[in-house]
């Protein structure tokens, strides 16, 4: 009777007066909450192509309280993961239920992983790996992921919120060696899945424009270099190519100088470019007419300095069309000195330079435009050529779409569209609204002296059979570490837009620190022919007359 | 006219003799024990149990069956997106372009070469339409009629 009554007693115990915390502690050893990871939204080109997709892999974690002899564990795992013991045994000492040991590991490390036959000791989940298939495609504008699949670069980090979605919640009891119970599972949240970008890039462009940078950084051993194509129209970036590049497969692990996208995080000083703004700014002011013309004997002293052309040629009496022909910095010096500082400045910042062109890419920095009063010495004859101001790839490129629609700037984007995971186009991105920088009757003028660049003056190399080009090259000296400028060093550019009549790409070729012949005209004009010829044909832009 | 009356008969029963009931003269009905009774009771509650018990470990058994079907359908989404990205790759320009140029030995046309035949935009005919038949235009005709008479009054 006494082992009757003492068995009643302790039975009321437990299910009477203990009964709640053993429920709960019982709970716990059997439910789980589980993170349902949403998968990171895709990268396709503009025609849908993936450009950025997830692979799932397996990652490996630990069971430290499953683990009796750490120090043997350790020594037989930590060769097959290519780490030290002590690196392992660290990690093991984390946590209680769970370490990491590897993430995303190859189907073949798994399977030397596996032969081991830890059973309860390690674990596999299941993550989302980031691939890039196009390999180093692309990789400035795509950016990179990191081993949690956050955007840490280009588009991959300006869209975070977009892409990554959010994660759900689920409770599920599990047996005793962690099966989940099908059955008992609950979605306490759905997982938002990561919508997918439609970005502006063609593939195909993208191709063309990286094959011809790659041709020309063999040829001219640069040692870095750009191009970039926009739409003129509605300035969607349909290629977007830099040198040396990086493998965003493995972007984590390059050299961090590498993942700078220099066509918008990196100022240059651009050279005979700029005298195509110049020359729009001085007609569009009034202050010169177009057939004014300017005596250039191939040197101008301005303030105690001397000015001097690239060439050292004389180009005697020349219009401000021949000034940009020839690309004659004293004739770009004098109409300068006409314009002004202030409204030279003014014209400068209506073109956008001096601030970022709202890009939705990272990092894009805002050039350097110094006000007026900053222009020291021949501060305003220096700036008319290009050499004294500071501007990104980018914002050239920008610039000059407001010669090809009418005097007005559009704003730059990558991104064309978002879609759900059905396929749905949930927000799409047009062209904005841009700013007017000149009358349109100068923006034609302009346009017809950059024709005249390219036909009979320093880009001729930029001629592409059937299209009127319309271009300006632009050879400028790199800034020296202690003042001045470096004699040895150039940047070699062509600004090109085709077809001339009625401008539907905008292509700007850069290469930076050639070796042998550095002129843009000699160097960076046949990339331009290249990309442009291609890519009009590949867009379906009839020739303006036949061959 | 025929009537339907209810027909009835009366038949003669034999009763039994009270007496001889009451005496015990038929014999008594066994009563089952106790034991019996409380077996047959919990084999009666736990039978219930049983087939729960059943059914939850046969539900248990397809769970981890759902389970291993999950991680089959996990293997093959990830073998596809592994697939993805081979087509992916397959169809990148750069090696349509290598394959052209180093196996198919093709070339880059010259501008010579290529013409551009450029077409006035298609317009679409227009569909002529489909003339009403006889009885159409009559049934239009009386529909009319109706309407006019509709509104006149």
């Amino acid at each position: 009777m006494a082992v009757l009554a003492s068995l009643i007693l302790r039975l009321v115990q437990l299910q009477v007066v203990r009964s709640s915390r053993l429920q709960s502690i019982a709970q716990r050893q059997r439910l789980a909450t589980i993170v349902l990871e949403p998968h990171r939204g895709r990268l396709l080109d503009r025609r849908g192509r993936p450009l950025a997709i997830n692979v799932e892999s397996t990652s490996v974690y630990a069971v430290p309280s499953a683990i009796r002899d750490r120090a043997a564990f350790a020594a037989r795992i930590a060769p097959v993961l290519g780490l030290r013991e002590n690196e392992v045994l660290r990690r093991l000492q984390g946590g209680r239920h769970f370490a990491w040991l590897a993430r995303k590991v190859t189907p073949e490390l798994l399977a030397r992983i596996t032969s081991l036959a830890f059973g309860d000791q390690i674990g596999f989940r299941t993550e989302d790996r980031r691939s890039y298939p196009g390999g180093v495609s692309a990789a400035h504008l795509l950016g990179f992921v990191g081993i949690d699949n956050q955007g840490l670069a280009g588009v991959e980090l300006a869209y975070e919120p977009t892409l990554r979605g959010k994660a759900g919640e689920a409770v599920a009891a599990h047996d005793g060696i962690g099966r989940i119970l099908v059955g008992t599972q609950r979605t306490v949240e759905a997982p938002v899945h990561g919508a997918d970008l439609l970005l502006t890039i063609d593939q195909v462009i993208q191709h063309i424009a990286e094959r011809e940078l790659d041709a020309a950084m063999k040829r001219t051993r640069a040692r870095r270099g750009s191009v970039i194509v926009m739409d003129t129209r509605t300035g969607e970036i349909l290629a977007l190519a830099a040198r040396p590049v990086f493998d965003p497969n493995a972007g984590a692990v390059a050299s961090p100088e590498l993942w700078m996208n220099r066509t918008v995080s990196e100022m240059y000083e651009p050279g005979s470019t700029f005298k195509v703004f110049l020359t729009a700014a001085a007609l569009d002011s009034g202050l010169i007419r177009p057939e004014e013309q300017f005596f250039c004997d191939g040197a101008l002293k301005v303030g105690g300095h001397v000015i001097r052309d690239g060439t050292d040629r004389t180009h005697g009496w020349q219009t401000a069309s021949d000034v940009v022909k020839n690309s004659c910095n004293i004739g770009a010096a004098q109409i300068a000195s006409r314009l002004g500082r202030t409204t030279f400045y003014r014209y400068i910042r209506a073109f956008g330079f001096g601030e970022p062109s709202r890009i939705d890419l990272p990092g894009e920095v805002a050039g350097l435009v110094r006000p007026p009063s900053g222009w020291l010495g021949p501060g305003l004859a220096t700036i008319s050529f290009g050499q004294g101001i500071s501007v990104t790839p980018l914002q050239l490129l920008t610039a000059s779409t407001a010669l090809a629609n009418n005097g007005v700037v559009v704003r730059p984007y990558v991104v064309r569209g978002v879609r759900d995971r059905e396929g749905r186009m949930t927000e799409v991105a047009g062209a904005q609204p841009g700013r007017r920088a000149v009358r349109p009757e100068v923006a034609r003028a302009v346009l017809d002296i950059m024709r005249s660049a390219v036909d009979d003056g320093t880009g001729a190399l930029a001629r592409i059979d059937g299209y009127p080009v319309a271009g300006k090259t632009g050879t400028a000296q790199k800034p020296a570490a202690g003042g001045g400028y470096d004699p040895g060093r150039y940047v070699a550019s062509f600004l090109g837009l085709v077809p001339a009549d009625h401008p539907r790409l905008a292509v700007l070729v850069i290469l930076d620190e050639p070796t042998g012949p550095y002129y843009g005209g000699e160097i960076a004009a046949p990339v331009f022919r290249e990309v442009a010829a291609q890519t009009l044909w590949y867009l379906r832009i009839p020739p303006k007359n036949q061959f | 006219m025929v009537a339907v009356a209810a027909r009835t008969r009366t038949y003669p029963v034999l009763m039994p003799d009270r007496g001889a009931r009451d005496a015990g003269a038929l014999p008594r009905r066994r009563r089952s024990s106790p034991m019996m009774r409380v077996l047959a009771a919990a084999v009666l509650l736990a039978l219930p149990a049983i087939v729960y018990v059943g059914q939850s470990t046969k539900a248990a058994r397809a769970g981890y069956g759902i389970l291993t079907l999950r991680q089959d359908v996990g293997a093959l989404q990830a073998e596809h997106a592994r697939l993805l990205v081979a087509v992916t790759a397959l169809k990148s320009p750069e090696r349509i372009e290598r394959v052209a140029v180093r196996d198919l030995g093709m070339i880059k046309p010259h501008p010579q070469q290529m013409a551009a035949l450029i077409l006035p935009p298609i317009t679409l005919a227009a569909q002529p339409a489909a003339q009403p038949t006889v009885w159409q235009r009559l049934g239009a005709l009386l529909l009319r009629r109706e309407a006019q008479a509709g509104e006149s009054h």
